[in-house]
Protein backbone atom coordinates (compact mmCIF):
# COMPACT_ATOMS: atom_id res chain seq x y z
CA UNK A 1 0.00 0.00 0.00
CA UNK A 2 1.46 3.43 -0.95
CA UNK A 3 0.74 6.12 1.53
CA UNK A 4 -1.48 8.27 -1.09
CA UNK A 5 -1.92 11.56 1.34
CA UNK A 6 2.27 12.00 1.38
CA UNK A 7 1.95 13.52 -2.09
CA UNK A 8 0.99 17.07 -1.54
CA UNK A 9 2.65 16.92 2.01
CA UNK A 10 4.83 20.24 2.46
CA UNK A 11 8.99 18.90 2.86
CA UNK A 12 9.59 20.10 6.36
CA UNK A 13 13.56 19.70 6.56
CA UNK A 14 14.70 17.69 9.51
CA UNK A 15 16.91 20.82 10.67
CA UNK A 16 13.59 23.24 11.45
CA UNK A 17 13.95 25.00 13.91
CA UNK A 18 10.51 24.84 15.01
CA UNK A 19 11.30 20.96 15.49
CA UNK A 20 14.17 22.10 18.64
CA UNK A 21 12.66 20.67 21.76
CA UNK A 22 14.84 23.52 24.02
CA UNK A 23 12.70 22.72 27.27
CA UNK A 24 13.95 19.38 27.56
CA UNK A 25 16.86 20.00 26.82
CA UNK A 26 17.26 22.71 29.07
CA UNK A 27 15.89 19.61 31.88
CA UNK A 28 18.26 17.62 30.95
CA UNK A 29 21.00 20.47 31.85
CA UNK A 30 19.04 21.15 34.48
CA UNK A 31 19.26 17.78 36.26
CA UNK A 32 22.76 17.30 35.77
CA UNK A 33 23.55 20.73 37.54
CA UNK A 34 21.07 19.82 40.38
CA UNK A 35 22.72 16.70 40.75
CA UNK A 36 26.15 17.54 40.85
CA UNK A 37 25.25 20.21 43.44
CA UNK A 38 23.58 17.43 45.72
CA UNK A 39 26.13 15.27 45.64
CA UNK A 40 28.50 17.69 46.64
CA UNK A 41 25.84 18.58 49.87
CA UNK A 42 27.84 15.91 52.10
CA UNK A 43 30.53 17.55 52.49
CA UNK A 44 29.36 20.81 54.12
CA UNK A 45 26.22 18.92 55.74
CA UNK A 46 26.41 18.01 59.41
CA UNK A 47 25.69 14.26 60.13
CA UNK A 48 21.72 15.51 61.50
CA UNK A 49 21.33 16.82 58.18
CA UNK A 50 22.00 14.17 56.60
CA UNK A 51 19.95 11.94 57.96
CA UNK A 52 16.64 14.18 57.04
CA UNK A 53 18.65 14.44 53.17
CA UNK A 54 18.72 10.22 53.53
CA UNK A 55 14.67 10.32 54.30
CA UNK A 56 14.22 13.26 52.14
CA UNK A 57 15.76 11.30 48.72
CA UNK A 58 13.29 7.79 50.01
CA UNK A 59 10.33 10.17 49.93
CA UNK A 60 11.57 11.64 46.22
CA UNK A 61 12.54 8.07 45.11
CA UNK A 62 8.82 7.01 45.61
CA UNK A 63 7.22 10.11 45.01
CA UNK A 64 9.01 10.26 40.97
CA UNK A 65 8.06 6.35 41.01
CA UNK A 66 4.23 7.47 41.76
CA UNK A 67 4.49 10.14 39.78
CA UNK A 68 4.75 8.15 36.32
CA UNK A 69 1.62 6.10 37.18
CA UNK A 70 -0.25 8.82 38.57
CA UNK A 71 0.83 12.14 37.33
CA UNK A 72 1.93 11.20 33.33
CA UNK A 73 -0.35 8.16 33.71
CA UNK A 74 -3.84 9.47 34.59
CA UNK A 75 -4.12 6.48 36.92
CA UNK A 76 -4.46 7.44 40.63
CA UNK A 77 -2.30 4.83 42.85
CA UNK A 78 -3.45 5.24 46.72
CA UNK A 79 -1.99 1.94 47.17
CA UNK A 80 1.84 2.35 46.48
CA UNK A 81 2.46 0.93 49.80
CA UNK A 82 2.44 -2.19 48.30
CA UNK A 83 5.28 -1.60 46.30
CA UNK A 84 7.80 -0.05 48.50
CA UNK A 85 6.93 -2.62 51.14
CA UNK A 86 7.68 -5.36 48.16
CA UNK A 87 11.17 -3.76 47.77
CA UNK A 88 11.61 -3.72 51.39
CA UNK A 89 10.91 -6.97 52.26
CA UNK A 90 12.13 -8.12 49.30
CA UNK A 91 15.02 -6.71 50.37
CA UNK A 92 15.03 -7.91 54.18
CA UNK A 93 14.03 -11.67 53.29
CA UNK A 94 16.25 -12.10 50.90
CA UNK A 95 19.65 -10.79 52.90
CA UNK A 96 18.50 -12.36 56.33
CA UNK A 97 17.37 -15.86 54.97
CA UNK A 98 19.98 -15.94 51.77
CA UNK A 99 22.47 -13.56 52.29
CA UNK A 100 21.91 -12.09 49.27
CA UNK A 101 22.96 -8.74 48.05
CA UNK A 102 20.49 -5.54 48.22
CA UNK A 103 21.99 -4.96 44.44
CA UNK A 104 20.49 -8.34 43.69
CA UNK A 105 17.38 -7.59 45.60
CA UNK A 106 16.63 -4.39 43.79
CA UNK A 107 16.39 -6.21 40.67
CA UNK A 108 14.51 -9.04 42.31
CA UNK A 109 12.26 -7.05 43.85
CA UNK A 110 11.42 -4.30 41.09
CA UNK A 111 10.43 -7.64 38.99
CA UNK A 112 8.47 -8.15 41.90
CA UNK A 113 6.62 -4.79 41.86
CA UNK A 114 6.24 -4.50 37.84
CA UNK A 115 4.61 -8.30 38.03
CA UNK A 116 2.31 -7.36 41.23
CA UNK A 117 1.34 -3.96 39.56
CA UNK A 118 0.59 -4.58 36.15
CA UNK A 119 -1.60 -7.49 37.81
CA UNK A 120 -3.62 -5.37 39.72
CA UNK A 121 -3.74 -2.58 37.26
CA UNK A 122 -4.41 -4.80 34.94
CA UNK A 123 -7.94 -6.19 36.95
CA UNK A 124 -8.64 -2.75 37.43
CA UNK A 125 -8.81 -1.57 34.15
CA UNK A 126 -10.56 -4.63 32.57
CA UNK A 127 -13.35 -3.30 35.16
CA UNK A 128 -12.95 -0.23 34.19
CA UNK A 129 -12.26 1.45 37.40
CA UNK A 130 -10.86 4.73 37.18
CA UNK A 131 -10.33 7.80 39.28
CA UNK A 132 -11.43 7.28 43.01
CA UNK A 133 -12.82 3.80 42.34
CA UNK A 134 -9.21 3.12 40.90
CA UNK A 135 -7.40 4.80 44.16
CA UNK A 136 -9.77 3.14 46.32
CA UNK A 137 -8.70 -0.65 44.51
CA UNK A 138 -5.05 0.10 44.85
CA UNK A 139 -5.41 1.11 48.42
CA UNK A 140 -7.22 -2.17 49.00
CA UNK A 141 -4.72 -4.49 47.22
CA UNK A 142 -2.21 -2.68 49.60
CA UNK A 143 -3.97 -3.27 52.89
CA UNK A 144 -4.40 -7.40 51.39
CA UNK A 145 -0.27 -7.17 51.35
CA UNK A 146 -0.20 -5.78 54.36
CA UNK A 147 -2.41 -8.49 56.07
CA UNK A 148 -0.78 -10.65 54.02
CA UNK A 149 2.69 -9.94 55.37
CA UNK A 150 1.38 -10.02 58.77
CA UNK A 151 0.22 -13.62 58.44
CA UNK A 152 3.14 -15.30 56.91
CA UNK A 153 5.29 -17.51 59.53
CA UNK A 154 7.92 -17.43 56.19
CA UNK A 155 7.95 -13.09 57.07
CA UNK A 156 8.04 -13.23 60.27
CA UNK A 157 4.42 -11.93 60.57
CA UNK A 158 4.43 -8.66 62.60
CA UNK A 159 7.35 -9.17 64.16
CA UNK A 160 9.53 -7.88 61.13
CA UNK A 161 13.31 -7.88 60.04
CA UNK A 162 16.63 -6.99 61.46
CA UNK A 163 19.10 -6.24 59.22
CA UNK A 164 22.45 -8.30 60.89
CA UNK A 165 25.12 -5.87 60.93
CA UNK A 166 28.56 -6.89 59.05
CA UNK A 167 31.81 -6.17 61.06
CA UNK A 168 33.29 -3.89 57.72
CA UNK A 169 32.04 -1.83 54.99
CA UNK A 170 30.62 -3.41 51.87
CA UNK A 171 29.38 -1.94 49.51
CA UNK A 172 28.03 -5.01 47.49
CA UNK A 173 26.11 -5.48 50.63
CA UNK A 174 25.25 -1.69 51.13
CA UNK A 175 26.49 -1.22 54.41
CA UNK A 176 28.75 0.91 55.30
CA UNK A 177 29.72 2.45 59.19
CA UNK A 178 27.64 4.98 60.51
CA UNK A 179 27.46 8.28 59.13
CA UNK A 180 28.79 7.44 55.81
CA UNK A 181 28.12 9.34 53.18
CA UNK A 182 27.50 6.49 50.74
CA UNK A 183 24.06 6.23 52.55
CA UNK A 184 23.15 9.69 50.99
CA UNK A 185 25.19 9.00 47.61
CA UNK A 186 23.37 5.85 46.46
CA UNK A 187 19.64 7.07 46.87
CA UNK A 188 20.91 10.26 45.43
CA UNK A 189 22.26 7.64 41.94
CA UNK A 190 18.77 6.39 41.99
CA UNK A 191 17.01 9.32 42.16
CA UNK A 192 18.85 10.94 39.32
CA UNK A 193 18.70 7.70 37.53
CA UNK A 194 14.71 8.22 37.96
CA UNK A 195 14.37 11.55 37.02
CA UNK A 196 16.81 11.14 33.49
CA UNK A 197 14.32 8.24 32.70
CA UNK A 198 11.24 10.24 33.43
CA UNK A 199 12.36 12.60 30.98
CA UNK A 200 13.41 10.06 28.34
CA UNK A 201 10.17 8.15 29.31
CA UNK A 202 7.64 11.26 29.29
CA UNK A 203 9.50 12.23 25.59
CA UNK A 204 9.28 8.70 23.99
CA UNK A 205 6.65 7.18 21.92
CA UNK A 206 5.43 5.02 24.77
CA UNK A 207 5.41 8.18 26.83
CA UNK A 208 3.18 10.49 24.64
CA UNK A 209 0.99 7.79 23.83
CA UNK A 210 -0.06 7.24 27.51
CA UNK A 211 -0.03 11.10 28.17
CA UNK A 212 -2.57 11.29 25.12
CA UNK A 213 -4.25 8.02 26.73
CA UNK A 214 -4.41 9.81 29.95
CA UNK A 215 -5.77 13.25 28.36
CA UNK A 216 -8.64 11.34 26.30
CA UNK A 217 -8.95 8.05 26.36
CA UNK A 218 -11.10 7.29 23.17
CA UNK A 219 -9.61 10.08 20.52
CA UNK A 220 -6.30 8.22 21.64
CA UNK A 221 -8.06 4.46 20.93
CA UNK A 222 -9.10 6.02 17.53
CA UNK A 223 -5.52 6.79 16.93
CA UNK A 224 -4.37 3.11 16.67
CA UNK A 225 -2.91 2.86 20.39
CA UNK A 226 -3.45 -0.23 22.67
CA UNK A 227 -4.62 2.05 25.30
CA UNK A 228 -4.21 -0.76 27.99
CA UNK A 229 -0.71 -1.99 26.64
CA UNK A 230 0.93 1.24 27.17
CA UNK A 231 -0.98 1.73 30.67
CA UNK A 232 0.47 -1.54 32.23
CA UNK A 233 3.63 -0.34 30.67
CA UNK A 234 3.47 2.62 32.87
CA UNK A 235 2.22 0.96 35.68
CA UNK A 236 5.02 -1.53 35.95
CA UNK A 237 7.64 1.68 35.59
CA UNK A 238 6.14 3.37 38.43
CA UNK A 239 5.66 0.23 40.33
CA UNK A 240 9.72 -0.81 39.89
CA UNK A 241 10.85 2.07 41.12
CA UNK A 242 9.22 2.88 43.85
CA UNK A 243 10.46 -0.86 44.88
CA UNK A 244 13.78 1.07 45.08
CA UNK A 245 12.98 3.05 47.84
CA UNK A 246 11.62 0.49 49.64
CA UNK A 247 15.29 -1.51 49.43
CA UNK A 248 16.75 1.75 50.66
CA UNK A 249 14.68 2.09 53.81
CA UNK A 250 15.40 -1.52 54.82
CA UNK A 251 19.46 -0.92 54.32
CA UNK A 252 19.39 2.26 55.75
CA UNK A 253 17.14 1.77 59.13
CA UNK A 254 18.41 -1.64 59.38
CA UNK A 255 14.90 -2.67 60.29
CA UNK A 256 11.67 -3.28 58.32
CA UNK A 257 7.98 -3.94 59.86
CA UNK A 258 4.88 -4.90 58.24
CA UNK A 259 3.35 -1.34 58.87
CA UNK A 260 6.47 0.87 58.06
CA UNK A 261 6.54 -1.43 54.29
CA UNK A 262 3.00 -1.48 53.70
CA UNK A 263 0.83 0.81 56.28
CA UNK A 264 -1.09 3.42 54.61
CA UNK A 265 0.76 5.86 55.83
CA UNK A 266 3.09 4.73 53.39
CA UNK A 267 1.13 5.18 50.31
CA UNK A 268 0.60 8.89 51.55
CA UNK A 269 4.28 9.30 51.40
CA UNK A 270 4.34 8.59 48.25
CA UNK A 271 1.50 11.10 46.99
CA UNK A 272 1.98 14.11 49.49
CA UNK A 273 5.72 14.97 48.01
CA UNK A 274 4.50 14.55 44.31
CA UNK A 275 0.76 17.06 44.86
CA UNK A 276 2.77 19.31 47.32
CA UNK A 277 5.69 19.57 44.34
CA UNK A 278 3.34 19.21 40.99
CA UNK A 279 1.95 15.93 39.42
CA UNK A 280 2.66 15.13 36.13
CA UNK A 281 5.89 17.15 36.62
CA UNK A 282 9.43 15.68 36.32
CA UNK A 283 10.68 18.07 39.54
CA UNK A 284 7.07 18.37 41.27
CA UNK A 285 8.24 15.21 43.43
CA UNK A 286 11.98 16.60 44.11
CA UNK A 287 10.28 19.84 45.23
CA UNK A 288 7.60 17.99 47.57
CA UNK A 289 9.98 15.83 48.74
CA UNK A 290 12.32 18.50 49.78
CA UNK A 291 9.07 20.19 51.97
CA UNK A 292 8.10 16.63 53.47
CA UNK A 293 10.95 15.36 54.15
CA UNK A 294 12.19 17.86 56.75
CA UNK A 295 8.95 18.38 57.81
CA UNK A 296 8.42 14.64 59.14
CA UNK A 297 11.39 14.72 60.59
CA UNK A 298 10.42 17.97 62.32
CA UNK A 299 7.34 16.46 63.51
CA UNK A 300 8.82 13.60 64.67
CA UNK A 301 11.12 15.42 66.85
CA UNK A 302 8.26 17.67 68.36
CA UNK A 303 6.41 14.29 69.29
CA UNK A 304 9.48 12.48 70.43
CA UNK A 305 10.31 15.74 73.06
CA UNK A 306 7.66 18.53 72.44
CA UNK A 307 8.36 22.12 73.82
CA UNK A 308 6.72 23.02 76.78
CA UNK A 309 3.82 24.18 75.73
CA UNK A 310 3.23 21.36 73.46
CA UNK A 311 3.56 19.09 75.88
CA UNK A 312 0.32 17.58 75.33
CA UNK A 313 1.52 15.88 72.07
CA UNK A 314 4.05 13.98 74.02
CA UNK A 315 3.73 10.58 72.39
CA UNK A 316 0.68 11.60 70.31
CA UNK A 317 1.04 9.09 67.07
CA UNK A 318 -0.60 10.35 63.59
CA UNK A 319 0.46 14.19 63.87
CA UNK A 320 2.73 14.04 60.80
CA UNK A 321 -0.63 12.83 58.90
CA UNK A 322 -2.70 15.81 60.13
CA UNK A 323 -0.07 18.36 59.38
CA UNK A 324 -0.12 16.35 56.13
CA UNK A 325 -3.10 17.04 55.49
CA UNK A 326 -3.53 20.70 56.37
CA UNK A 327 -0.28 21.36 53.96
CA UNK A 328 -2.45 19.31 51.53
CA UNK A 329 -5.17 21.70 51.70
CA UNK A 330 -3.43 24.39 51.42
CA UNK A 331 -1.50 23.78 48.55
CA UNK A 332 -4.57 22.20 46.64
CA UNK A 333 -6.60 25.60 47.38
CA UNK A 334 -3.72 27.80 46.50
CA UNK A 335 -1.76 26.23 44.15
CA UNK A 336 -3.60 23.62 42.46
CA UNK A 337 -0.40 22.44 40.20
CA UNK A 338 1.64 21.82 43.28
CA UNK A 339 4.48 24.37 44.23
CA UNK A 340 6.97 23.49 40.98
CA UNK A 341 4.04 23.31 38.87
CA UNK A 342 2.62 27.09 39.61
CA UNK A 343 5.87 29.04 39.40
CA UNK A 344 6.94 27.13 35.86
CA UNK A 345 3.11 28.55 34.77
CA UNK A 346 3.63 32.14 36.19
CA UNK A 347 7.54 31.85 34.77
CA UNK A 348 6.29 30.48 31.17
CA UNK A 349 7.05 32.53 28.23
CA UNK B 1 -14.92 -5.73 -4.44
CA UNK B 2 -15.45 -2.78 -2.63
CA UNK B 3 -13.42 -1.71 -0.39
CA UNK B 4 -15.32 -1.29 2.97
CA UNK B 5 -18.88 -3.45 2.82
CA UNK B 6 -21.32 -3.18 5.45
CA UNK B 7 -23.44 -6.04 5.94
CA UNK B 8 -26.87 -5.75 8.05
CA UNK B 9 -25.44 -4.03 10.73
CA UNK B 10 -27.53 -3.18 13.68
CA UNK B 11 -27.06 -1.38 16.86
CA UNK B 12 -29.89 -1.48 19.59
CA UNK B 13 -29.80 0.13 23.18
CA UNK B 14 -32.13 -0.75 25.77
CA UNK B 15 -35.63 -0.79 23.41
CA UNK B 16 -33.80 2.04 20.82
CA UNK B 17 -32.40 0.69 17.57
CA UNK B 18 -30.34 3.54 16.64
CA UNK B 19 -29.04 1.19 13.62
CA UNK B 20 -31.24 -0.81 11.87
CA UNK B 21 -29.71 -3.85 9.43
CA UNK B 22 -27.74 -1.75 7.02
CA UNK B 23 -26.07 -2.77 4.22
CA UNK B 24 -23.68 -0.24 2.35
CA UNK B 25 -20.72 -1.06 -0.47
CA UNK B 26 -17.88 1.69 -0.38
CA UNK B 27 -15.78 1.60 -3.63
CA UNK B 28 -11.77 2.25 -2.95
CA UNK B 29 -11.69 5.78 -3.51
CA UNK B 30 -14.97 7.19 -3.87
CA UNK B 31 -16.65 9.88 -1.68
CA UNK B 32 -20.26 9.30 0.13
CA UNK B 33 -21.74 11.79 1.84
CA UNK B 34 -23.80 10.88 4.55
CA UNK B 35 -27.05 12.75 5.39
CA UNK B 36 -30.24 12.45 8.01
CA UNK B 37 -31.99 13.77 10.54
CA UNK B 38 -30.62 13.96 13.70
CA UNK B 39 -30.67 11.03 15.58
CA UNK B 40 -30.78 9.34 12.51
CA UNK B 41 -27.86 6.91 13.94
CA UNK B 42 -25.25 8.35 11.43
CA UNK B 43 -22.82 8.58 14.32
CA UNK B 44 -23.72 5.51 16.36
CA UNK B 45 -22.60 4.16 12.14
CA UNK B 46 -19.31 5.28 12.74
CA UNK B 47 -18.77 4.26 16.09
CA UNK B 48 -19.82 0.87 14.78
CA UNK B 49 -17.51 0.74 12.08
CA UNK B 50 -14.88 2.24 13.98
CA UNK B 51 -15.15 -0.18 16.63
CA UNK B 52 -15.58 2.05 19.74
CA UNK B 53 -19.18 -0.13 20.20
CA UNK B 54 -19.68 -3.47 18.86
CA UNK B 55 -23.40 -4.39 16.88
CA UNK B 56 -25.85 -6.35 18.15
CA UNK B 57 -25.80 -7.78 14.41
CA UNK B 58 -24.25 -7.71 10.88
CA UNK B 59 -20.94 -7.57 10.05
CA UNK B 60 -18.04 -5.00 8.69
CA UNK B 61 -15.48 -5.93 6.05
CA UNK B 62 -12.87 -3.50 5.79
CA UNK B 63 -10.08 -4.49 2.77
CA UNK B 64 -11.59 -7.88 2.53
CA UNK B 65 -10.70 -8.83 6.25
CA UNK B 66 -13.86 -9.19 8.82
CA UNK B 67 -13.03 -6.55 11.43
CA UNK B 68 -16.60 -6.87 13.15
CA UNK B 69 -15.34 -6.74 16.63
CA UNK B 70 -11.81 -5.10 16.41
CA UNK B 71 -11.01 -2.49 18.95
CA UNK B 72 -10.63 1.05 17.71
CA UNK B 73 -7.05 0.80 18.30
CA UNK B 74 -6.90 -2.20 15.63
CA UNK B 75 -9.49 -0.62 13.14
CA UNK B 76 -7.65 2.36 12.97
CA UNK B 77 -3.96 0.30 12.55
CA UNK B 78 -5.27 -1.00 9.86
CA UNK B 79 -6.43 2.22 7.96
CA UNK B 80 -10.05 2.86 8.81
CA UNK B 81 -9.78 5.98 10.87
CA UNK B 82 -12.11 8.30 12.29
CA UNK B 83 -12.80 12.04 13.62
CA UNK B 84 -15.10 13.13 16.19
CA UNK B 85 -18.03 16.13 15.91
CA UNK B 86 -16.85 17.02 19.33
CA UNK B 87 -13.65 17.99 19.39
CA UNK B 88 -11.06 15.50 21.52
CA UNK B 89 -7.41 17.15 21.61
CA UNK B 90 -5.09 16.44 23.87
CA UNK B 91 -5.50 19.45 26.14
CA UNK B 92 -2.09 18.98 27.70
CA UNK B 93 -0.11 18.83 24.42
CA UNK B 94 0.80 21.19 22.09
CA UNK B 95 -0.72 20.94 18.81
CA UNK B 96 2.65 19.46 17.20
CA UNK B 97 2.59 16.47 19.84
CA UNK B 98 -1.18 15.86 19.54
CA UNK B 99 -0.51 15.48 15.70
CA UNK B 100 2.79 13.64 16.64
CA UNK B 101 0.98 11.34 18.91
CA UNK B 102 -0.09 9.65 15.25
CA UNK B 103 2.64 10.24 13.57
CA UNK B 104 4.54 7.92 15.97
CA UNK B 105 2.40 5.12 14.43
CA UNK B 106 4.96 4.99 11.79
CA UNK B 107 8.38 6.21 13.54
CA UNK B 108 9.73 4.99 17.11
CA UNK B 109 12.03 8.67 17.08
CA UNK B 110 10.43 11.50 19.17
CA UNK B 111 12.11 13.71 16.05
CA UNK B 112 11.13 11.30 13.08
CA UNK B 113 7.56 11.78 14.51
CA UNK B 114 7.66 15.17 15.03
CA UNK B 115 8.90 16.16 11.45
CA UNK B 116 6.15 14.51 10.50
CA UNK B 117 3.94 15.69 12.04
CA UNK B 118 4.98 19.29 11.27
CA UNK B 119 4.55 18.22 7.60
CA UNK B 120 1.15 17.31 8.23
CA UNK B 121 0.07 20.55 10.46
CA UNK B 122 1.70 22.35 7.35
CA UNK B 123 -0.49 20.54 4.69
CA UNK B 124 -3.99 21.51 6.89
CA UNK B 125 -2.80 25.22 7.35
CA UNK B 126 -2.17 24.74 11.14
CA UNK B 127 1.28 26.54 10.88
CA UNK B 128 0.11 29.62 12.98
CA UNK B 129 -0.20 27.53 16.15
CA UNK B 130 2.67 24.44 16.09
CA UNK B 131 3.41 25.35 19.45
CA UNK B 132 0.06 26.48 20.73
CA UNK B 133 -1.21 24.14 23.76
CA UNK B 134 -4.80 22.17 21.75
CA UNK B 135 -6.77 23.43 24.71
CA UNK B 136 -6.85 27.02 23.58
CA UNK B 137 -7.61 26.44 19.92
CA UNK B 138 -10.49 28.26 18.49
CA UNK B 139 -13.29 26.18 17.05
CA UNK B 140 -11.95 26.06 13.56
CA UNK B 141 -8.20 25.00 14.60
CA UNK B 142 -9.56 22.35 16.36
CA UNK B 143 -11.48 20.80 13.70
CA UNK B 144 -8.08 21.26 11.92
CA UNK B 145 -6.64 19.35 14.58
CA UNK B 146 -8.71 16.62 14.89
CA UNK B 147 -8.25 16.22 10.97
CA UNK B 148 -4.44 16.98 11.39
CA UNK B 149 -4.39 13.40 13.70
CA UNK B 150 -6.85 11.26 11.18
CA UNK B 151 -4.42 12.62 8.16
CA UNK B 152 -1.46 11.87 9.92
CA UNK B 153 -2.34 7.78 10.36
CA UNK B 154 -2.11 7.81 6.25
CA UNK B 155 -6.02 6.13 6.44
CA UNK B 156 -7.12 4.27 3.38
CA UNK B 157 -10.44 5.55 4.74
CA UNK B 158 -11.40 8.51 6.45
CA UNK B 159 -14.97 8.53 8.55
CA UNK B 160 -15.35 12.54 9.08
CA UNK B 161 -18.23 13.44 11.58
CA UNK B 162 -19.52 16.76 11.02
CA UNK B 163 -15.70 18.70 10.51
CA UNK B 164 -17.62 21.63 9.15
CA UNK B 165 -20.29 22.27 11.79
CA UNK B 166 -19.48 25.48 14.25
CA UNK B 167 -17.62 27.47 11.49
CA UNK B 168 -18.56 30.29 9.73
CA UNK B 169 -18.61 29.97 5.93
CA UNK B 170 -15.20 31.62 5.10
CA UNK B 171 -13.68 28.61 7.76
CA UNK B 172 -15.96 26.25 5.45
CA UNK B 173 -14.41 27.07 2.21
CA UNK B 174 -10.80 26.17 2.91
CA UNK B 175 -11.60 23.11 4.79
CA UNK B 176 -13.84 22.17 1.71
CA UNK B 177 -10.88 23.13 -0.44
CA UNK B 178 -8.90 20.51 1.89
CA UNK B 179 -11.29 18.02 1.52
CA UNK B 180 -11.15 17.65 -2.29
CA UNK B 181 -7.06 17.41 -2.14
CA UNK B 182 -7.31 14.66 0.60
CA UNK B 183 -9.78 12.83 -2.14
CA UNK B 184 -7.95 13.50 -5.06
CA UNK B 185 -5.12 12.22 -3.13
CA UNK B 186 -6.85 8.84 -3.16
CA UNK B 187 -8.34 8.33 -0.03
CA UNK B 188 -11.97 7.07 0.25
CA UNK B 189 -14.38 9.37 2.74
CA UNK B 190 -17.00 8.86 4.37
CA UNK B 191 -18.79 12.48 5.52
CA UNK B 192 -21.04 12.89 7.46
CA UNK B 193 -22.70 16.70 7.03
CA UNK B 194 -25.51 18.68 7.57
CA UNK B 195 -23.88 21.92 5.56
CA UNK B 196 -25.64 20.74 1.97
CA UNK B 197 -23.50 22.66 0.30
CA UNK B 198 -20.46 21.07 1.15
CA UNK B 199 -22.37 17.89 1.09
CA UNK B 200 -23.42 18.61 -2.97
CA UNK B 201 -19.97 20.07 -4.21
CA UNK B 202 -18.00 16.93 -2.99
CA UNK B 203 -20.32 13.57 -2.53
CA UNK B 204 -20.35 11.39 -5.67
CA UNK B 205 -22.93 9.23 -3.57
CA UNK B 206 -25.01 10.17 -1.31
CA UNK B 207 -26.45 7.91 1.33
CA UNK B 208 -29.84 9.73 3.60
CA UNK B 209 -29.97 7.66 6.38
CA UNK B 210 -33.57 8.37 8.98
CA UNK B 211 -34.56 6.54 12.23
CA UNK B 212 -31.08 3.72 11.76
CA UNK B 213 -32.13 2.96 8.24
CA UNK B 214 -31.07 3.97 5.11
CA UNK B 215 -33.83 6.23 3.13
CA UNK B 216 -31.62 6.47 -0.04
CA UNK B 217 -28.80 5.70 -1.70
CA UNK B 218 -27.26 6.75 -5.20
CA UNK B 219 -26.89 9.81 -7.25
CA UNK B 220 -26.88 13.12 -4.84
CA UNK B 221 -28.62 15.32 -7.49
CA UNK B 222 -31.60 12.09 -7.39
CA UNK B 223 -31.52 11.62 -4.18
CA UNK B 224 -32.08 15.03 -2.77
CA UNK B 225 -34.36 15.42 -5.64
CA UNK B 226 -36.53 12.40 -4.05
CA UNK B 227 -39.84 13.09 -2.25
CA UNK B 228 -39.10 10.90 0.97
CA UNK B 229 -35.90 12.58 1.60
CA UNK B 230 -37.59 16.04 1.03
CA UNK B 231 -40.17 15.13 4.00
CA UNK B 232 -37.73 13.49 6.46
CA UNK B 233 -34.79 15.96 6.13
CA UNK B 234 -34.41 18.38 3.78
CA UNK B 235 -37.87 20.11 3.96
CA UNK B 236 -39.91 21.30 1.13
CA UNK B 237 -37.76 24.80 0.86
CA UNK B 238 -34.90 22.84 -0.39
CA UNK B 239 -34.17 22.86 -4.17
Amino acid sequence: MTAPTTERTVEVRADDPRLKDRSTARTYVALVVVLAVAAALPLVMGEQTETVAVRTLIFAIMAVGWNLMSGYGGMFSFGHAAFFGIGAYTDAYLLVEHGTSPWISMIVGAAISAAAGTFIAFLCLRYRLAGAYFALATFAFAQVYLLAVQNLDFLRRTEGFNVPLLPENSWWMMQFEQGSHNYYWIPLAILGLGLVGTVAFVNSRQGQYVQAVRDDQVAAASLGINVMRVRLLTVALSCAFTSLAGVIYTQYYFFVGPEQAFGSAVSVNAIVPAVIGGIGTVWGPVVGALVVGPLSEWIANVLRDPPAFLDFLQGVAGLDVAVYAALLIIIVLFMPKGIYGTLRDRFRP
Amino acid sequence: MSLLVVEGLTKSFAGLTAVSSVDIAVEDQEFLGIIGPNGAGKTTLFSLLSGQIAPTAGRVVFDGRDITGWSPAKVASAGLVRTFQLMRPFESMSVLDNVAVATHHRHRSRRAARLHALEVIERVRLTDYVHAPSGNLPTAGLKRLELARALALEPRVLLLDEVLAGLVPAERAPIIELLREIHADGVTVLFVEHIMAAVMALSQRLLVMAEGKELALGDPQEVVADPRVVEAYLGEDYT
